[in-house]
């Protein structure tokens, strides 16, 4: 079976514009939430999320220019995989790269509505509370504009990156909502092991700090309202949690078949050797009550790795600080452990990030990959008083030393998707 | 094939269309060249080039027999407020592609069945948004973030953001059909449905289920899609009969018209399918996806990621060109377009290309749902001995110079053809697929 290693990576975060930054905000254990300055929210119920900040991407890209008009996903996306293709060395490389086996499986998120021009739309052709379909459509053609609306599309960002980057091989976006980006590196690593390709660019990219997007989760009761205490509101796994806190960015990876890394002489930071894919098949709002989907997946990527649970020396987990993804994930790991979750350190690093909804996966398999390549875990912040059923060590507030060679990422989203990746040291 | 000893067959087929939601209504369809595309009932549309799209008119979705008798149609009643209509699409033909697979009686194990959907951007319906909108807008026409945080939001539904989710389609389905297995739903525009049967084809051949709910659905009958189809220049301007609007391959063609459908096929591994005695309506061999890489985007004029998918898809088929019986191309009705693809076959299948056809002068593009809708358009018909003709291809551009199946189905004696579809973007899917022949579907 090929094998497929990790050659490079990139990361847009709201605790660091590039992976080192990121990863020194997360070993302090600081946090990214702030008051929403995107827009005004000061009557919003939740009115704090984690933003990206002081983000410019002429300081990763000469051609910013020619993406002005672009969303946010495409401009994260685009700072994200420069600085992994940058790390990678593909850039430069010797070795001729062939385009036609160089491909992008993404978790890219839908982009956000054209609001101001949107709202301005609707509210001139609404009469009698109704929209009348033909002004719409007529006022539309001039008011709408199309870098704007084909930004929306959630398959745009990967097409961005194939051409930017010369990727002629397979290209793909799978959007399973919170789960999406870890399912494009699984799957992305499954068509390099089936030989479809043999680098692929992928991991995801999302924001969802718009007013959609904030109003979409405050009706679902699903954030956090801790708004006067806003580094203290994500809390996974704490007796006081009271919802997640919506964060945004991007994390890209080249995964490289790891013969095609030896012949170039690449930099490998660990290899992707398990993955797993459940459905709940439960509700579309909850989790299922007993974790199956969420046990089953975990098994599973288990099984594909070959190892057994008492090989894992860490697990990022969800973690979202929502009542039922972290007493679920914490039941789920027990029933997938056994004995072996006592002994395994966990923590969710959305207690500094926020939760990068699609990409949220694709940020936390490079911490994994940090974690086993600096032999040191990232905490579990504000986890003061761990809830009465999450009695497993989920490394509160402060980072720990400890030497990583497995490390195990879960991804829960809405709907009962479940994705389980797992990253281990490379040796040959 | 696939690269695996496992080999994965198609065992069930369901379709809700324009041209109906049966393979028979829909090949009938086909054969007496009766298209979809007529003036939208939906709602008003005005100032754009045309109002035409092709809809599915009377669907009611409870009612739909194949629901009404489903076990889970309690179930259903109380879920259906949650689905948008690309949802309800899906539903329905996943229901009824689970029944032709006649897995509905159970028997299989929940954990190995799993589901990989293509699905689109699914838009708010804008009356669920009006009256928000209004109240937070003063007369002048700004908009007051204040008034929206205090009053607007409660006047939105508290499950609106799941109504419109693109994986709901696939959870949705997951939740009435028991499937445990593996669950992905890909969101690339009109080569979705292709990449998701693909990987769900894939899954079965690396063991990690031995059923596999595939293909997808998308509605484009919606303002907003009209104007985005109108803002990026891929409308039709066609001011003839309503049905002659979108012309795959045609000297006269200028663009495409919405669509709305689903098109779910089951796959199966094969020993797995026989076991239980399920009908094989073919087997799927091979998959490829490419991109063209446009520095600066858009198409390639030269069609080189259609040409590396189609060639990635043979390669994994371990069949060469001349083995393909015929080609259902993506032909989506534009200038560019359609000659890019052209120069693709050429390419890949040297002087002489297969047959070709193209099903979007019937039904418009049916976005996310057309790989999966073509496909079935192919696989019925050489199941019956035939090529489905291309509408709407008066005078076939001679600068594509290809043998377009026109007027009437073509009889053919090989079942093997390639259905492929790319995205305004160049991101292009292809897949292999082998029907059965007349001969063995009986």
């Amino acid at each position: 079976m090929r094998r497929v290693v990790v050659t490079g990576m990139g990361m847009v975060t709201p605790v660091g514009n590039d992976v080192e930054s990121t990863w020194a905000s997360l070993l302090e254990g600081k946090s990214g939430v702030g008051t929403i300055s995107l827009f005004d929210a000061r009557t919003f119920p939740t009115r704090i999320a984690a933003e990206v900040k002081d983000f410019q991407l002429d300081r990763y890209r000469d051609d910013a220019g020619r993406w002005a008009n672009h969303s946010r996903n495409t401009k994260f996306a685009l700072a994200a995989a420069q600085m992994a293709m940058e790390d990678s060395g593909l850039l430069e490389s010797r070795l001729p790269l062939d385009r036609a086996r160089f491909g992008v499986y993404l978790g890219a998120g839908e982009g956000q509505q054209d609001f101001p021009r949107f709202v301005k739309l609707v509210y001139k052709t609404t009469h009698g509370g109704k929209v009348a379909t033909s002004e719409f459509t007529r006022l539309g053609l001039h008011e709408l504009h199309p870098i704007a609306e084909a930004e929306q599309e959630p398959g745009t960002p990967a097409a961005h990156l194939a051409n930017v980057f010369g990727a002629k091989g397979l290209n793909a976006n799978c959007l399973t909502a919170c789960a999406a980006s870890s399912q494009a590196i699984g799957e992305a690593y499954e068509m390099i092991r089936a030989e479809c390709a043999d680098v692929v660019l992928s991991g995801g990219t999302h924001s969802m700090i718009h007013p959609f997007g904030v109003t979409g989760f405050i009706l679902l009761t699903a954030l956090s309202t801790r708004n006067d205490e806003p580094a203290q509101a994500s809390r996974p796994f704490d007796r006081d949690r009271d919802g997640f806190i919506l964060g945004e960015g991007a994390g890209m990876l080249i995964l490289e078949e790891l013969e095609h890394a030896k012949a170039r002489g690449a930099r490998i930071y660990g290899e992707i050797v398990g993955y797993g894919s459940t459905a709940d098949a439960f509700r579309i709002t909850d989790s299922h009550d007993d974790g199956r989907g969420a046990i089953a997946c975990i098994r599973e990527a288990l099984a594909d790795a070959r190892i057994s649970p008492d090989q894992i020396d860490y697990i990022n987990a969800h973690g979202t600080s929502t009542k039922v993804n972290d007493s679920i994930e914490t039941l789920a790991i027990k029933k997938a452990f056994g004995e072996a979750a006592y002994q395994v350190p966990i923590s969710s690093t959305k207690s500094m990030m926020g939760h990068l909804i699609a990409a949220a996966g694709s940020v936390e398999a490079i911490v994994c990959l940090l974690a086993i390549r600096d032999g040191v875990l990232p905490p579990t912040v504000n986890l003061d008083q761990p809830d009465s059923d999450c009695d497993l060590d989920y490394i509160p507030h402060v980072s720990r030393r400890k030497n990583v060679d497995i490390a195990l990422s879960n991804s829960f989203g809405f709907g009962g998707q479940n994705i389980t990746l797992i990253l281990r040291r490379f040796t040959d | 094939m696939l690269g695996s000893q496992r080999r994965v067959v198609i065992t069930g087929l369901g379709l809700v269309t324009p041209l109906g939601d049966t393979p028979d209504r829909f090949w009938g369809s086909l054969v007496e060249g009766q298209g979809a595309v007529r003036p939208i009932e939906a709602f008003a549309v005005e100032g754009l080039s045309n109002n035409l799209g092709a809809e599915i008119r009377h669907f009611d979705f409870l009612k739909t027999p194949a629901l009404a008798k489903a076990k889970f149609i309690k179930e259903l009643r109380k879920s259906r407020k949650y689905m948008a209509r690309d949802i309800q699409l899906c539903v329905t033909a996943a229901q009824l592609a689970f029944v032709d697979a006649r897995l509905d009686q159970g028997g299989v194990n929940p954990a190995r069945v799993g589901i990989d959907l293509g699905a689109g951007l699914i838009s708010s319906e804008l009356d669920e948004l009006a009256p928000a909108i209004g109240q937070a807008t003063s007369h002048s026409g700004a908009f007051d973030f204040q008034a929206w945080g205090r009053e607007s939001i409660g006047m939105i539904e508290p499950i609106w953001l799941l109504k419109y989710l693109p994986n709901m389609l696939a959870c949705h389905i997951s939740i009435l059909m028991d499937c445990q297995g593996p669950s992905n739903t890909i969101t690339e525009g009109d080569t979705s449905s292709n990449l998701a049967i693909a990987e769900a084809a894939r899954i079965i051949a690396r063991g990690k289920a031995d059923v596999m709910i595939a293909g997808g659905a998308d509605s484009k009958i919606h303002p907003l899609s009209f104007v985005r189809l109108a803002l990026h220049h891929n409308m039709s301007h066609w001011r003839g009969e309503p049905a002659g609007a979108c012309r795959p391959f045609d000297l006269r063609r200028d663009g495409t018209v919405p669509g709305e459908g689903a098109g779910i096929l089951i796959l199966e591994e094969r020993e797995h399918a026989l076991r239980r005695g399920a009908v094989i309506h073919g087997e799927l061999l091979g998959a490829g996806s490419g991109c063209d890489a446009m520095p600066g985007g858009g198409l390639d004029p030269q069609g080189s990621g259609t040409e590396i998918a189609i060639t990635s898809a043979l390669r994994e088929a371990g069949l060469s060109p001349s083995a393909v019986g015929h080609v259902n191309a993506h032909g989506m009705g534009s200038q560019v377009g359609d000659l890019a693809e052209a120069r693709a076959l050429h390419r890949v299948f040297g002087a002489s290309p297969p047959p070709v056809t193209a099903l979007k002068g019937y039904i418009g593009t049916l976005a996310s749902g057309c790989g999966a809708v073509e496909l079935i358009g192919s696989l019925i018909g050489v199941n019956r001995g035939f090529i489905p003709p291309v509408l709407n291809c008066d005078d076939p551009d001679p600068a594509c110079a290809l043998d377009l199946v026109r007027g009437e189905p073509r009889p053919t004696r090989n079942p093997t053809f390639i259905n492929t579809n790319i995205t305004g973007n160049g991101q292009a899917a292809a897949v292999v697929v082998r029907g059965t022949g007349p001969e063995a579907a009986g």
